[in-house]
């Protein structure tokens, strides 16, 4: 039985796979990609990930710029990996402005998928890092109407993203316009993948999966938003600015260590939690996120607001006083 | 209300190309007349709905009874309905016996292995879904030679796909053919057969299925509990045995709605 889906390299046949995996991978480290049957002239590579690689192309047909995810299919003997089935076809129904768009699928040689993507020119990490964040308060304003507009299509849809973060958010420079991007882990259920990624990405993880709950909804979404939104204004990862040992102790001596009454449901969740936990009284999130306007206060403690069923819907953020005085047009035209 | 019936009718058009299938009393159908020039490749899929007729010959007390007790919102139903492709392969199947008997024969077999290995019931539904979509696309109907073991081999590979997009655990590709069948494929030709099964259906998985319907029904109805779980239960156990009926019919997604009717009665206390 293949008992670990998430991770094509299954405990079964690890060593194998690994070896396998190594051996293809020296293999093509030095040659150009295969790009064989997609018309793409490979320009650069852009990536490197734990799936494959990642290059910019250019279309030989219409000249322009395109991503291409290259996945390594390891344990052939299996066919074609679950998650990336998942992802494509999930991908394929996805059809709105601001999710970035997957333009054909290809295969090479049985031990490629090649996902061609429209080419943006950099993610909101590398803005705030290299571009000095968004200081103008328009460009946050914006850019959170369009990534809450994206959010709130996948929910309608019942699809979670699940690891929203700078570097998933690309950006048109041209067009200020914002496409939400790798949807990797969505619509699939893979605990084992979470934990394992890197620390840095558990800076956008909702309280309710850092306490280890397998039921969680669109919420989650909704949080990292809020992570993302704090940081456009700051500058920095929100619960890197506060000086704790772990995510969870960050944002409960942000917003206080929670309670039956201001958590129901929490002391089931976490029978141990002050024993981990010191009661924390809330330091605030305007001690953190200055420079961000009243209403865009409310909007956010909204969004970082530890009790799941509490948290803002991204329709009813949408709504919110935040963007209500502004032109949604002029946004699209910054 | 004359008006609500209207609109009612209206949900039940019939292309006048097709005949009406004799188990239906509800059978929506959309000729999609540039479904055979859709490229694999493309993202997006335009359609024109042909001439349709109003069924004047819907069962009245059918269509009386079904005005009383759903109150369908007519946006999810009519996106659930956009969504819908028509199988093609129905008109096909008529005219190619042999292709009909080993798709029959296929799909016998996947739904054994559904049950051996207890999958969902979306699963199977999937992989039908899936083999039918596939045959069609590829016209084996065409080729001088049929071969069943292709339509068995695609069986396998649909059978796979629909595991790996619906369950947690997938068996190995010989794992999976445990039940009796004339051909045994290895792993290589499973994962070419996949490969080309997903390429032919341009990497959309998840279609509409009669169980989308089920949900929606079952949600507007606004069952509960074990009174839900049951109705599922036994809505999943009649599409299963339209699947397993007479030549495996054609199913389709709003087959679900049919299904409804007998289990409606069957649950009416009186």
């Amino acid at each position: 039985m293949w008992n670990e889906e998430s991770d094509w390299i299954g405990s079964f046949d690890s060593q194998l796979a690994r070896l396998a995996e190594c051996r293809m991978c020296s293999r093509d480290r030095g040659e150009r990609p295969d790009a064989t049957g997609m018309d793409l002239e490979v320009l650069e590579v852009a990536e490197e990930g734990s799936y494959g690689r990642v290059f910019r192309c250019l279309d030989i047909h219409t000249g322009a710029l395109v991503t291409m995810k290259q996945i390594t299919m390891v344990r052939l003997s299996q066919g074609v990996p679950a998650p990336i089935i998942r992802e494509v076809s999930l991908l394929k129904e996805l059809h709105h402005a601001n999710i970035v768009k997957l333009l054909r699928v290809g295969l090479t040689e049985n031990r490629y998928v090649n996902l061609v993507f429209e080419h943006l020119d950099y993610d909101l990490h590398h803005f705030i890092v290299n571009r000095g964040y968004p200081k103008d308060a328009l460009t946050v304003k914006s850019f959170m109407y369009q990534i809450l507009s994206a959010v709130a299509y996948c929910h309608s849809l019942k699809v979670l993203h699940r690891d929203l973060k700078p570097s998933n958010v690309l950006i048109d420079h041209s067009k200020r316009l914002i496409k939400l991007a790798d949807f990797r882990l969505a619509g699939e259920f893979a605990d084992d993948l979470l934990y394992t990624e890197k620390l840095g990405t558990s800076w956008y993880r909702a309280p309710e999966i850092l306490c280890d709950s397998r039921q969680y909804s669109t919420q989650i979404d909704l949080w990292s938003v809020g992570c993302i939104f704090a940081e456009m204004v700051i500058g920095q990862p929100l619960v890197q600015a506060i000086n704790c040992r772990d995510e969870l102790e960050g944002i409960f001596k942000l917003l206080g260590t929670p309670t039956e009454e201001t958590w129901p449901g929490i002391t089931k969740l976490m029978p141990n939690l002050h024993i981990y936990y010191p009661k924390f009284d809330a330091l605030g999130l305007e001690t953190f996120v200055t420079d961000l306007e009243p209403s865009g206060l409310n909007l956010l403690s909204m969004m970082l607001c530890l009790d799941p069923s509490r948290r803002i819907s991204a329709e009813a953020a949408l709504k919110h006083a935040y963007f209500i005085d502004v032109n949604y047009v002029s946004l699209l035209l910054l | 209300m004359p008006l609500d019936h209207h609109l009612f009718l209206e949900e039940i058009k019939m292309a006048h190309r097709y005949p009406k299938p004799l188990l239906d009393t509800l059978y929506c159908l959309k000729d999609h007349i540039h479904w055979e020039e859709e490229q694999v490749e493309d993202d997006e899929y335009s359609s024109s709905t042909t001439t349709t007729i109003t069924n004047t010959n819907t069962d009245t007390s059918s269509v009386v009874f079904l005005e009383h007790d759903l109150f369908w919102d007519r946006e999810e139903l009519s996106s659930l309905l956009a969504k819908e492709h028509q199988n093609q392969l129905s008109n096909t199947l008529q005219k190619n016996l042999v292709l009909a008997s080993s798709r029959q024969e296929a799909v016998e077999w996947i739904l054994k292995v559904n049950a051996h290995y207890s999958f969902s019931t979306l699963t199977a539904v999937l992989a039908v879904n899936y083999l039918d979509r596939f045959l069609f696309s590829f016209r084996f109907q065409n080729d001088s030679n049929n071969n069943p073991w292709l339509t068995q081999l695609a069986a396998v590979a649909c059978l796979s796909l629909a595991a790996k997009v619906e369950e947690t655990h997938v068996p190995l590709f010989v794992d999976l053919q445990v039940e009796e069948s004339k051909y045994l494929f290895e792993a290589k030709a499973v994962n070419r057969m996949e490969i080309l099964v997903l390429s032919a259906l341009g990497w959309q998985m998840n279609p509409v299925t009669p169980l989308s319907f089920l949900d929606y029904i079952t949600r507007k109805l606004g069952l509960k509990g074990y009174l839900c779980l049951e109705f599922l239960r036994r809505c999943e156990t009649v599409l299963l045995s339209v699947f397993a009926g007479e030549g495996g019919r054609m199913l389709q997604a709003d087959d679900g709605g049919c299904v409804w009717v007998p289990m409606r009665r069957e649950n009416d206390p009186s």
